[in-house]
């Protein structure tokens, strides 16, 4: 009998939980492309092995990309970084950065690039660009040269370059960067009237137990 | 030990009374929902044409804007899409561009919220791409009736949307209705740049998917206005139902 109880028990959580976990919120950077003079010098690519060996580095930013891991989760593979990347959400996804014919290069043979970000808008502030340099194996954050916010373009200065995201704060309002908004219906209702019958069913089976 | 049995009864008795409880009173909140809006048009007009009008008569707005935007200064546009039920205002929160995904034109937390439009947009239409959100209710309000755009011959026969400001009503024809992923339009596509603009039309017409209904006929080009509607699709979460339609008149 005991098996029969717990066994009900656990159908009505799983019944419960069930109807949570459908409206679940993810949270993920939005896209990202190269723009103006650094159009045809630059190719953006998604992060994989065959652009970056690392696999630790590689898992992390796949499930940050995903929105299964927080930007600020990163700390824990660069612990110096955990200030810059305290209060900061995701403006873009992480993108692996190749230059063309030498991409667009400054006079101390460092890489310049201009990147589309849709997502600035003005709730948006303390934009930067994260970057982790598969050259030198670190992670950094790279104050950008530029931001303009009316034409939504960032521009930074590279030493090197691979996988690249934008980030900033952003205002509560707009906290799930990259997702848009969730206009379903919910069914939570129904998860709760299933609860309440498995309940009531297992209250009865319980209070045969008194006699 | 029978006591024990019974104290446990009891407070199991007692969960599942509560959790009928508020299941009822969820679900006839969802049923109730839109309500408010049906008030809202026998108070400032509906959308839906009452009369054919012929181009050379100044145009009227049916909306009476002025009794709306008392009632909230926040709705700006009023969007109908006739042959469906919708017939609604078109939010857009000065600091809040999640307000009205949880909260009616009066204000009021509510789950079927207002047809509202974010801050990326502006609110005279004049945007490359006007991104309209609206909750898929369980009963047929607010935007569930996208829905029926799946139906082929539905698309065929309800292709006119019209949305009304103040000084003028706008004409659009629906070109593309189709089940896309979740990410931000807005926030994922410069819509601003021509060439980042082309491509993405260009998208849209190369979806091929299984109930995707595409108008290949209409022509849309990157001097185009569309304005995009988007809704959830069932309990798909990252799933998005869009309809969209291209600018073809403005009447002023």
């Amino acid at each position: 009998m005991k098996k029969r109880v717990f066994g009900t028990l656990l159908a009505a959580a799983l019944i419960v939980t069930q109807a949570i976990s459908v409206f679940a919120i993810g949270s993920k950077g939005g896209e990202m492309a190269v723009t103006g003079a650094s159009a045809g010098k630059y190719t953006l690519a998604e992060v994989s092995a065959s652009n970056l060996s690392d696999a630790t580095v590689l898992a992390k930013i796949t499930d940050v990309n995903s929105g299964a891991a927080t930007l600020q989760s990163i700390a824990e593979l660069a612990p110096q970084l955990t200030d810059q990347l305290a209060g900061k959400s995701m403006l873009t996804k992480f993108y692996d950065v190749s230059p063309l014919d030498g991409g667009v290069q400054t006079a101390d043979g460092k890489y310049e690039v201009s990147l589309s970000v849709p997502s600035l808008s003005d709730s948006v502030s303390d934009v930067s660009v994260l970057h982790y340099s598969t050259d030198r194996s670190t992670w950094e954050v790279i104050a950008p040269s530029n931001v303009d916010y009316t034409n939504k373009v960032v521009s930074a200065t590279f030493e090197d370059l691979s996988p690249v995201a934008v980030i900033a704060k952003v205002s509560g309002t707009d906290a799930t960067v990259g997702t848009s908004p969730k206009t379903g219906t919910t069914f939570a209702w129904a998860g709760l009237l299933g609860a309440a019958v498995v309940l009531g069913v297992t209250g009865t089976v319980v209070y045969k137990k008194t006699r | 030990m029978k006591r024990k049995y019974l104290i446990i009864s009891i407070i199991i008795f007692l969960a599942a009374a509560v959790c009928a409880a508020a299941g009822i009173w969820m679900y006839l909140r969802q049923q109730d929902a839109g309500e408010d809006y049906e008030e809202l048009r026998d108070e400032v007009g509906t959308g839906v044409p009452q009369t054919e009008v012929t181009p050379e008569e100044p145009v009227e707005i049916p909306i009476d804007f002025a009794s709306l935007q008392a009632r909230n200064p926040e709705a700006y546009a009023w969007i109908t899409i006739p042959g469906t039920a919708i017939d609604y205002p078109v939010m857009q929160s000065e600091s809040d561009n999640t307000y009205y995904l949880t909260h009616t034109i009066d204000g009021v937390e509510s789950p079927e919220g207002a047809i509202y439009t974010e801050s990326y947009n502006s609110r005279d239409f004049e945007d490359p791409n006007t991104v309209i959100y609206g909750h898929d209710m369980a009963n047929g309000s607010m935007f569930q009736n996208l829905l029926n755009y799946q139906d082929r011959s539905f698309f065929d026969a309800n292709r006119d949307i019209l949305i009304y400001t103040p000084d003028a009503i706008r004409h659009y024809r629906i070109f593309a209705a189709y089940l896309y992923d979740d990410r931000h339009l807005m926030q994922s596509f410069n819509f601003a740049d021509k060439e980042n603009y082309r491509q993405y039309l260009e998208s849209i017409f190369a979806v091929r998917e299984m109930g995707a209904c595409i108008d290949a006929g209409q022509k849309v080009t990157e001097d185009d206005k569309i304005i995009t509607l988007s809704t959830c699709y069932g309990t798909q979460a990252d799933k998005r139902y869009l309809v969209q339609a291209v600018l073809v008149s403005i009447e002023k």
